[in-house]
């Protein structure tokens, strides 16, 4: 009773302030049970962890984009998407009613598996999706505030593609086989230029801590550094396979690549793996050069309000990230690669070059 | 309508141009979708005039000429002696091909044409549609369609359109259907 009422105090007094909330959350820290529970969501690392940029707010945008993406694609093709499950709201729910799905499906492990890994590392994927969450912050909401949170971010989502190959080693099947190795060569396609150009950025910036970052940006990054923009951009839709990049995992040709062989909730875990990736990058292209949680002052709304403006930023990104998928055609792995190589990697270059002249001025 | 393809340039101006031509195209049909799926229980697609679907039969008419079992091509017509001491057609739905061939070739009209066809049978035997059967009505239930859709074409698009009834015209009035028949008796 004692250890609580001494995480309840040191909770209270690092709350997120909401004013128009006030009443509210006065009140119910007033309640026996409810306060610790209150307080624990309310503790400024507790939201940023439970809410955003946290687990709920990852959660909503895996949700929305995956039934947003269905949806558009459908439209541009004259069809409908999925409708049947809630229709007076458009079938919001598809999502939900798929994972309740995986949830009851049976896992099958093939015989040709190696099945100790091939079970852990859909689970262990979560720990390069989920860390990155710690660092980035949302106004004065931080986890854990580290003057080393860009190059921790960049080099925890690098590891994603790694549990990828190893996904793959671990089905042990043709068709993985081809995905794991398209992965391979996507990889080292976007990964060089993807650091080149967050570090123009950070080298622009002078800081790779994101307050400072967010504070230097009243322009946005995308304006001071177009190049490393653009480059950031592509390499983002092809880190998280988007169209037209959408290779390792092309479904018409290999079916979902390194993750053919899944079944059930592991199906559910592998798939979402890139939208989780798809989050964070999002994030971050928003952090670095959209000028993070800046934006109008809303009094009212006291620490809320830059978790609302990068919450809206982040969506809208993903959904021009997955609007490609309507336009575009699937390119061939040799054309993604000789883009990467040659194209992409020299506009980093340059933009580096940019980053580093605009350096002193910004 | 002719028109020739032209092969799309490689340089960079072009490229940039194709992909800002194809997002441009996407956003005209996110904001402006031409959908033309037809929610089919809800909705029914509005039938041609002259649609051929289940054979319906009114044995006061019939003269047992058997001209509808003759001219059947998948031989899908059989005649039974009913009580009254006539013989009337059944159809076998399993070999029905709809041509309407019988329908055309009833010199009194006793076979008519219907606009019902999405039929379902629980085993073969039950597609042997006895004549008792032919004279009812198709058994429909049309309190679940909400409009009746059409395809049209406007300024060279396929457009849908809606009527929203609750009336799906299944049975065609009499006389009202032009059959090659007639056009003989002409």
């Amino acid at each position: 009773m004692n250890l609580l009422n001494t995480l309840f105090s040191i909770f209270t007094k690092n709350l997120v302030s909401i004013p128009i909330l006030k009443p509210i959350i006065n009140k119910l820290l007033g309640i026996p049970v409810i306060k610790y529970i209150v307080a624990l969501i309310l503790w400024k690392p507790g939201f940023a962890i439970l809410i955003f940029p946290g687990l709920l707010g990852l959660m909503i945008c895996l949700l929305v984009i995956i039934w947003f993406e269905r949806k558009l694609t459908a439209k541009v093709q004259w069809r409908y998407g999925p409708l049947e499950v809630s229709r007076p709201i458009g079938g919001l729910l598809q999502p939900l009613a798929d994972g309740m799905r995986y949830f009851f499906q049976e896992v099958i492990i093939h015989r040709d598996a190696h099945k100790a890994y091939f079970i852990q590392f859909p689970i262990l994927s979560f720990i390069p999706a989920l860390l990155p969450i710690l660092v980035i912050p949302a106004g004065a909401i931080v986890a854990i505030r580290t003057p080393y949170a860009v190059p921790f971010v960049v080099a925890v989502i690098a590891l994603i593609p790694v549990i990828i190959l190893a996904i793959g080693w671990a089905t042990n099947s043709r068709f993985a086989y081809i995905g794991t190795v398209r992965e391979a060569f996507m990889y080292f396609a976007y990964e060089i230029p993807l650091i080149i150009a967050v570090l123009a950025m950070v080298l622009m910036y002078g800081s790779t801590d994101f307050y400072d970052i967010v504070q230097k940006q009243t322009i946005p990054g995308a304006i001071l550094n177009p190049l490393a923009c653009l480059v950031f951009f592509i390499a983002v839709a092809m880190a998280t396979s988007r169209f037209p990049f959408e290779i390792p995992e092309a479904d018409q040709e290999i079916a979902f690549g390194p993750f053919v062989e899944y079944s059930g909730i592991m199906f559910g875990l592998v798939m979402t793996l890139a939208y989780e990736k798809l989050y964070l990058l999002c994030l971050l292209f928003s952090l670095l050069f959209l000028g993070g949680w800046n934006g109008p002052t809303i009094p009212c709304l006291g620490d809320l309000m830059p978790v609302i403006y990068l919450f809206i930023k982040t969506i809208a990104l993903m959904c021009i990230f997955v609007f490609f998928r309507s336009v575009y055609p699937r390119i061939r792995l040799d054309q993604a690669l000789k883009f990467g190589w040659k194209h992409l990697l020299s506009i980093s270059v340059v933009s580096l070059a940019l980053g580093i002249a605009l350096g002193g001025v910004v | 309508m002719a028109f020739r393809i032209t092969m799309p340039g490689t340089g960079l101006l072009d490229q940039i141009k194709g992909h800002l031509e194809a997002i441009k195209t996407g956003l005209e049909e996110v904001f402006a979708s031409n959908r033309i799926t037809i929610h089919y229980p809800k909705e029914r697609r509005k039938y041609p005039e002259r649609f051929r679907g289940l054979i319906r039969f009114d044995p006061t008419k019939c003269i047992s000429c058997f001209q509808c079992a003759f001219i059947c091509p998948a031989n899908a017509i059989q005649f039974k002696l009913a009580p009254n001491g006539k013989f009337y057609p059944c159809v076998d739905y399993a070999k029905c091909i709809f041509c309407h061939f019988c329908v055309d070739t009833c010199t009194k009209g006793a076979m008519q044409p219907s606009k019902f066809h999405d039929l379902a049978f629980r085993s073969l035997e039950e597609m042997f549609t006895p004549t008792e059967k032919m004279i009812e009505k198709p058994d429909m239930k049309i309190g679940d369609v909400e409009a009746v859709v059409e395809f049209v074409e406007e300024d060279g698009k396929i457009k849908i359109r809606r009527e929203h009834t609750l009336y799906l015209e299944v049975i065609p009035e009499e006389g009202k259907i032009e059959l090659v028949r007639h056009r003989v008796e002409e």
